[in-house]
């Protein structure tokens, strides 16, 4: 009886993900392809020297480059000398997939400085950035996203057209090499999408948006924040000239760094202030299922004094970008309403009033990337991002970073094979997850009728499909009282090639709902323990202690109020480990005790605020629960 | 004589970028660096953050400038009591020193350029 019930739980869970993949491409079949969806890791987040401000920071390589280093292969570090560059570097494990989102604005700009003969090649913007290229980064950057009404230099003609005109060379690049660097054969061992930044920066806060398309067909030319200068118009644009506008189009834009928005990017308002109204709700909700919630440039998810001692990670000590160059003092709180989490909640506030949620996030990380190197998530061999604060144009430096960053995420994708249709599907229906680094494996399942004893059931994915939504779904409360339950699975990364993974620490479950129109956040640990005896060994970066290969629970919530909306994600915990900045002061042998101090570059190395050690994570998308 | 050691400092004395660089380098490049962000401000126009941007590099420019004069006043005091002919051997060999180092060895950070380091020369061109 019981085989009877967990074949037909097995065949209605692979009957029902068939239906769920749409080919809206011409491809061979991968052959690995698993109905029950397996886990891609990936990076949206990059930049090449297509993008001013990398090219400003001394990278070079462009889409190719980048793409094959995804695959495994090296690529050429600052500096650069005669097309020769002065390192190189090579990830420890490929990723599965990767989208070069070189910024919109500025890529005609960029070519046209780097191109001699280019119209507006000898301007004396064009002069100052070949010649003083730091000072032409901090002009260009001021001139463009710290404005409040960014326009284009004279050398791009009359409405920017020469500018303009100039970015379709490397947007065609950035789709050539797209296409080039996708295996469309039955191996499907890497997946690249056609995509790119809008930089959306009002005021130095960050809006920024990464925009994904589905396959190869794509806008003409890519949005951008000079002409269209609002999210709403980014969101239009996309409408027109991708869903309406061309057949096979579809396209998903993916916010980031809310950390630095100084609370507008979650805004329960429009640009310029009107209230968020319900077509506008409806379009974000319908374009925006993913946010960043981790990368270099810090932690989203929650703010130091959110109540949870775990926010403390990574959070960045200023609220709005432009302040990048002008810190707070570490630890000092930064103000609420800019975190994926406040998101979240107030997001079923704005669903009762509204009749749709706008904030209906899935979760991923990534790296953002400014040296052309997606995937570089290792804290051991940290290089830096080349973006904003240390310039790698004379080098990596032997302090890489500005202390503050780290060196970003990944996006992990549950599909079916690892194919752009696959991919882009579990990005729309949110079956995603962000980890800061680790290839940590989760799965997550909520549902009214799952089984208590999924823990350790060999069909836990089939049956948690049959039974119940994953990550990113959407349950409606039934009329009936029945137990909300989610079950939640990690397993430890399982490899990191030549250097050893971390043991799981445990598994927490956070919630957030409404009551009596308060929002509220709650975090339960559902497995594993905070055991202090498990730490590191700050010397030699060694683990130490206990700790978890796998963890696994079926947490129910007792106090679900049917009749209420809630979100529910999980988060995975690592034991302690050494943050990237350790890793650095230890190969170069800092001693803050030692007689004749430390040399200026390795300073932060004996910042008493520096963070010694950091928590390793992932997070999965949350689950909604609608109210009966 | 204070002239000259105004000239000589202004063209060689390694002075730290405050902000928006990473010196040390000659006074010099701090102004070739404030001239060729006015030329795109008179040209392009400036936002607040472009204006508060050439405002740094104006201000560390006058300032290196003021010390500059400073040091070279208080040097050319510092010799008013030796014979007019000695003064100007020891100006002359001075000058002729401290030009031969600076050509010679990467003495110079060029905050905001192409280099890591360079020798006189190169930090101004």
């Amino acid at each position: 009886m019981r085989c009877a019930l967990a074949l037909g739980l097995t065949l209605c869970a692979l009957a029902w993900s068939a239906t769920a993949l749409e080919r809206t491409e011409a491809r061979e079949d991968c052959s690995a392809h698993d109905p029950l969806r397996q886990p891609f890791f990936g990076d949206t987040h990059v930049h090449t020297g297509f993008s001013f401000d990398a090219w400003g920071q001394g990278t070079l390589p462009g889409p190719d480059e980048a793409y094959r280093f995804a695959k495994g292969e090296p690529i050429g570090l600052p500096p650069w000398s005669d097309g020769r560059p002065g390192d190189s570097v090579a990830l420890r494990r490929p990723l599965d997939w990767a989208i070069v989102t070189d910024h919109s604005d500025l890529l005609g700009e960029t070519r046209i400085c780097q191109t001699p003969g280019a119209p507006g090649y000898g301007s004396i913007v064009c002069r100052v950035v070949r010649h003083f290229p730091g000072l032409g980064y901090v002009l260009v950057n001021g001139h463009v996203y710290a404005s409040e009404s960014p326009r284009r230099y004279s050398f791009c003609g009359e409405g920017g057209r020469q500018c303009l005109e100039a970015a379709r060379g490397p947007w065609r690049e950035t789709r050539r090499a797209a296409e080039a660097h996708y295996d469309r054969s039955a191996a499907c061992r890497f997946t690249t999408f056609v995509g790119y930044e809008w930089t959306g920066m009002p005021g130095g806060r960050n809006l920024h948006r990464n925009v994904v398309f589905r396959n190869e067909v794509a806008q003409e030319a890519p949005t951008t924040y000079i002409e269209t200068p609002t999210p709403e118009g980014l969101w239009q644009a996309l409408e027109r000239e991708c869903l309406a506008g061309a057949p096979r189009c579809d396209v998903l834009a993916i916010p980031h760094n809310s950390n630095v928005s100084g609370g507008l990017m979650f805004a329960a308002a429009r640009s310029g202030g009107a209230p968020l109204d319900e077509g506008t709700a409806r379009t974000r909700a319908r374009l925006e299922r993913l946010v960043e919630i981790t990368q270099h440039k810090g932690d989203s998810e929650c703010g130091v004094g959110a109540g949870d001692e775990l926010c403390s990670y990574e959070t960045l000590p200023f609220e709005i970008m432009s302040e990048m160059a002008t810190p707070r003092a570490w630890g000092e709180p930064i103000p609420e309403g800019s975190y994926v989490r406040d998101a979240l909640v107030d997001g079923l506030a704005l669903g009762e009033k509204l009749g749709v949620n706008p904030f209906r996030f899935g979760l991923i990380g990534s790296t953002d990337t400014h040296l052309a190197t997606p995937g570089m998530v290792d804290e051991d061999r940290h290089i830096g991002h080349a973006a904003g604060l240390v310039n790698a144009r004379h080098g990596i430096p032997p302090f890489p970073d500005a202390p503050f960053f780290n060196p970003g995420g990944l996006a992990v994708l549950w599909a079916e094979e690892n194919s752009r249709d696959a991919l882009f599907e579990a990005m729309h229906r949110r079956e995603a997850y962000g980890t800061s680094g680790p290839r940590i494996r989760v799965r997550f399942f909520g549902g009214f009728e799952l089984p208590q004893d999924l823990c350790g059931a060999p069909d836990f994915a089939a049956r948690g499909y049959a039974a119940g939504v994953p990550m990113g779904g959407v349950l409606r409360a039934p009329a009936t009282a029945s137990p909300l339950r989610f079950a939640v699975w990690a397993l430890r990364d399982p490899d990191r090639g030549d250097a050893p993974s971390t043991p799981l620490q445990r598994i927490q479950i956070v919630k957030g709902w409404l009551e009596d129109g308060e929002t509220r956040v709650r975090v339960l640990d559902v497995a594993g323990r905070a055991d202090p005896t498990a730490g590191v060994d700050l010397a030699t970066c060694r683990p130490h202690g206990p700790g978890a290969d796998q963890l696994c629970a079926v947490w129910e919530d007792p106090e679900h109020d049917p009749t209420r909306p809630a979100v529910y994600y999980a988060r995975v915990v690592e034991n302690p480990s050494c943050r990237w900045s350790q890793y650095v002061c230890n190969r170069h042998g800092v001693d803050c005790t030692a007689a004749g101090g430390t040399p200026a570059v390795l300073e932060p190395c004996c910042d008493p605020e520096l963070a010694r050690t950091i928590q390793e994570r992932a997070w999965t998308s949350p689950i909604w629960v609608d109210p009966r | 004589m204070r002239r000259w050691l105004f000239a000589l400092l202004l063209l060689t004395a390694p002075w730290p970028l405050l902000l928006l660089g990473d010196g040390p380098a000659p006074p010099l490049r701090s102004l070739w660096l404030a001239l060729a962000a006015t030329a795109v401000v008179a040209t392009e126009g400036a936002s607040v953050t472009v204006r508060l941007i050439l405002g740094v590099l104006w201000g560390q420019t006058l300032l290196a400038f003021g010390v500059c004069w400073v040091v070279a006043w208080g040097l050319s005091r510092g010799v008013s009591g030796l014979a007019v002919t000695t003064r100007r051997r020891l100006v002359i060999g001075l000058v002729l020193l401290v030009l031969g180092v600076a050509s010679a060895l990467p003495i110079y950070h060029t905050p905001m350029g192409n280099r890591p380091r360079s020798n006189l020369w190169q930090a101004l061109s």
